[in-house]
This record gives C-alpha cells, sequence and structure tokens, in this order.
C-alpha cells in the first residue's frame, strides 16, 4: 500500500494514515509506503504516529518505507535523528512496482475521511 | 568637523524600490529578519557598524527601514536611540535636513546588504583632500551602496535632498577598497562570514572570553559539564548548554539560546533567542525565530512544533533546575548507599 501525504502533516493526518493501513496489518507481511514527495511541514505528533505504524508493521514482519522524501520533510528527520529509524525509498514508483502494492490514495489535508478508491 | 550618517535597512526580501547608488541587489531576509540585524558572534552587523562608525569621528547616525511600517532609529555619540514614524523618503529627506540645520559638513549614506571592511579614516581623507562632492565605495568595477557627501552641495540645490543627491552623482569620485568582502545575498554568505569570523580572516572579534584556544563564551553562559564543546566555537551570553549536549564543526551559538539536553549543533549557526528542544541533530543548518534554513539544500522550513525550536522559555529552565536538582539528589544517595557498604563490609569479619 502506497499513501501519499499533503503538504502539511499534523498527528491528525498521520492518524488517518494510521486508520488507512489498519487494513493492511492484517495481511500476512505488510507493505506500506509512506509518499512524503508533497510534504512541506511535519510535526513530532506526525512522526510519533509514524513510528508507531513502523512498529505495528514489523511487528507483523511486514516492511515500512518513507519514499521520496521531500527535502523539507528530509531536513526535520533528519534533526529528529528519525532518518536512522526509517528506511528511505528515493522513488516511489519504482518501489510500488517492485512491491507490487495496492492503488496510491491521498490522505487529505482535513480531517474527513474519504472511501479508499480500489 | 561634523558628520552624519544614514543607514538604511531593506525591510523585504524582494524590494522593488529603485536604487539610486547602485545595481547591487536588494538585502535578503535571514529567517525572517535583514540580515544585518542578527548577531554575529555577538554584535549584529548594523550595530558593529555604528561604533566603527563613532569610532571614526562620525557625531550622528540615524537607521532607517526601507520598510515604510517600520520606524527609523537614531543613534548620537552617546549611543542615546530616539525614534521617528513615517515614510522612508520622507523621513530621510527630514533626517538630511535635520542634520544640515545642525551644521553637518560631510554625510555619509549606507544601504546595509554586503558586509565590507575598508580603511574608513583614509576614505574621509581621500574624500577631502580631493574635493569631491561625492565619493563611492567600489570594489573592482562594481559599486557598492556607501558613499560621501559634501554636505555644502545638498545646502545649494532646488528640489529634495533625494534629487540634489542623484545630481551629484554622475561627478562622483571613486574609492577602491581593498579588504575582507562578503556580498550576503543568502544564507550560505551569512555562514560563510560567521566562519571567517571564526577563523580570524576578518576584523570580527567575538564578543566574550576565549577560555579555551578556539572557544569563545559571552557572559553568564552555562555550560554543562558533560558538554563538548569542539573548538573553534562560540557560544553567546546568557546562553546555555544542557547535559550531553555537543557543538562541533565551526558552530556559533549566539545569546539568549537554550539547547537542551543531548542535542548536537554540528557546523550550525544557532542565531540569538532560540531554543533547541532534546535529543536533536542540527547539521549543516541556521536556525532561529522558528525557523531552519539548511544551507545544502538551500531550503526554509518555518518549525511551529516548539518543542524542537522555539523560544527559551522559564518553563525550560525550572525543567533544567529541575533535572539537575533531582540529578544532585541522586548522586548524593548513590555516594550515601556507596559508603553505607562500605562501611559493612569492613565491619564483616574476614573468612
Amino acid at each position: 500500500m502506497v499513501l501519499r501525504f499533503p503538504e502539511r502533516v499534523s498527528g491528525t493526518q498521520a492518524r488517518l494514515f494510521a486508520e488507512r493501513i489498519s487494513s493492511e496489518l492484517h495481511h500476512d507481511r505488510p507493505r506500506v509506503i509512506a509518499d512524503l514527495s508533497n510534504v512541506r511541514q511535519i510535526d513530532t505528533t506526525a512522526l510519533h504516529v509514524l513510528l508507531e505504524c513502523l512498529i505495528e508493521v514489523k511487528r507483523q514482519d511486514g516492511e515500512f518505507y518513507l519514499g521520496a522524501v521531500s527535502p523539507e520533510a528530509a531536513t526535520v528527520l533528519e534533526l529528529t535523528q528519525m532518518d536512522s529509524v526509517f528506511e528511505l525509498l528515493p522513488e516511489v514508483a519504482e518501489a510500488s512496482t517492485n512491491l507490487s502494492v495496492a492503488a496510491m490514495d491521498r490522505v487529505p489535508d482535513t480531517p474527513v475521511v474519504q472511501p479508499v478508491a480500489a | 568637523m561634523y558628520i552624519g550618517a544614514i543607514l538604511t535597512l531593506a525591510g523585504s526580501a524582494y524590494s522593488t524600490s529603485s536604487r539610486f547608488m547602485s545595481n547591487s541587489r536588494s538585502n535578503l531576509l535571514l529567517l525572517g529578519k535583514p540580515i544585518p540585524l542578527w548577531d554575529v558572534l555577538g554584535k549584529s552587523l548594523l550595530n558593529r557598524l555604528i561604533e566603527r562608525l563613532h569610532v571614526f569621528g562620525v557625531d550622528r547616525v540615524s537607521v532607517i527601514f526601507e520598510d515604510a511600517r517600520s520606524s527609523p532609529r537614531e543613534s548620537s555619540a552617546s549611543g542615546a536611540l530616539t525614534r521617528r514614524g513615517g515614510l522612508f523618503w520622507s523621513e530621510w529627506d527630514s533626517i538630511v535636513s535635520q542634520y544640515l540645520r545642525d551644521g553637518m559638513e560631510t554625510l555619509i549614506l549606507a544601504r546595509l546588504g554586503p558586509y565590507a571592511e575598508f580603511d574608513l579614516a583614509d576614505l574621509l581623507r581621500a574624500h577631502q583632500q580631493t574635493g569631491s562632492d561625492l565619493t563611492q565605495l567600489y570594489r573592482s568595477d562594481t559599486p557598492l551602496d556607501f558613499v560621501v557627501v559634501r554636505a555644502a552641495r545638498l545646502r545649494e540645490r532646488e528640489g529634495s535632498y533625494r534629487n540634489r543627491l542623484s545630481s551629484l552623482l554622475p561627478q562622483r569620485r571613486v574609492y577602491a577598497m581593498e579588504g575582507c568582502f562578503n556580498p550576503l545575498s543568502n544564507p550560505n554568505d551569512f555562514r560563510r562570514l560567521v566562519l571567517d569570523a571564526m577563523l580570524g580572516r576578518c576584523s570580527i572579534r567575538p564578543v566574550g572570553r576565549e577560555v579555551e584556544a578556539g572557544i569563545w563564551l559571552g557572559k553568564n553562559t552555562t555550560i554543562d559539564a558533560s558538554a563538548i564543546l569542539e573548538p573553534p566555537v562560540y557560544v553567546g551570553s546568557n546562553s546555555s548548554l544542557g547535559p550531553a549536549c555537543k557543538a562541533l564543526g565551526l558552530s556559533s551559538i549566539e545569546k539568549n539560546c537554550d539547547i537542551d539536553a543531548g542535542t548536537t549543533v554540528e557546523q550550525s549557526c544557532v542565531l540569538e533567542g532560540t531554543y533547541l528542544g532534546m535529543g536533536l541533530h542540527l547539521q549543516n543548518t541556521i536556525a532561529g525565530n522558528g525557523r531552519l534554513f539548511h544551507l545544502e539544500r538551500e531550503i526554509e522550513i518555518e518549525i511551529q512544533d516548539s518543542r524542537l525550536i522555539g523560544k527559551p522559555s522559564i518553563h525550560h529552565s525550572v525543567t533544567r533546575a529541575a533535572r539537575s536538582f533531582m540529578s544532585s539528589v541522586l548522586s548524593t544517595r548513590v555516594a550515601q548507599a556507596a559508603s553505607v557498604d562500605t562501611r559493612v563490609s569492613e565491619k564483616r569479619p574476614q573468612r
């Protein structure tokens, strides 16, 4: 599963992301990519939620990546030293092909939960 | 000789106002503030220039922001500051008029942008000896925003003082500067100036005391015993570094900063009044005013999470004091327990 984050990522968007991937966690060895290519701002609450998602995916013996990390997101990850915690992918498209994940979806800016496209 | 100076500061990054003195680029804002207003090793470039002007005999210095919403400041030789308000050009004319009424003979005009080191006394001397009406500072073939004007010529002509000044430009004399120069056109230039100052490659000197070779500390700094300072490094007055902090790679931490426990500042500048949260690694970055500029990626980002970057608060100092207190209580208890164990083992009979 690949989920693309919006420009501003707060705890709200991160928790929506966690809800979205919860279905993936029922699969054996889930594979999740958080696409950060559009991210311009991300706060510590969001990073904590992403960390919890990473832990949960790893518990299921799965794979969790941050893909196409924008320069802004990369700077915050380095600042908080979380760049050494997550596995980073330079390109999302190539990685999603290799991992054969579900269709890309978009985590909305607002807290409204939208149905996932099939 | 009565010498007056008017220093102008660009108020916005992309000013489109016409430049009557040179074609140099407008001042860039660094993390939301004009570069000359940020401290470089304890003192802003603006204040360093004002001090230098006073040392070389300038009697009055006025500072005007090109942004019409900002208020100009004035500094007399005694250092007193006054404020005025109003639009830039009308205020500029007003200041020139006041200087002329007070008997000013020589007027220095400077627009703070690039950092340039030159012999000001020699420039004033050359201006006087050549009998020039207007002498402009040049670097190679590039005019800089620093001119010296014979005040008498401003009294003679008609129209606004700005127009009278413009009429003198075609006959300007050139004074070629030789010395340290930094265009200060982007944050990397600012970082380069800080490095040059720390390495003694320009005349900027740190404000503080060199406690060890290459380690300068301002007044009332608090450096935890476990913190590591790798020279050359500068920590400004009233700043604090918490437990297990590190300052590496030619880093500068200006005054009134609070670096929380476990944070590393590497090849970076922390501007005055900045709080850095716990366990961070600031590398190749300028931080301040709730923002970061990453020098390699050349991007600026706003950090709204004050737990990462913010302003020092009473909360931080209370928390730090509490941690320090608990640490001392625990170490005392450990020492007490160790001494009890020692006494018990001494009393046990040898077998």
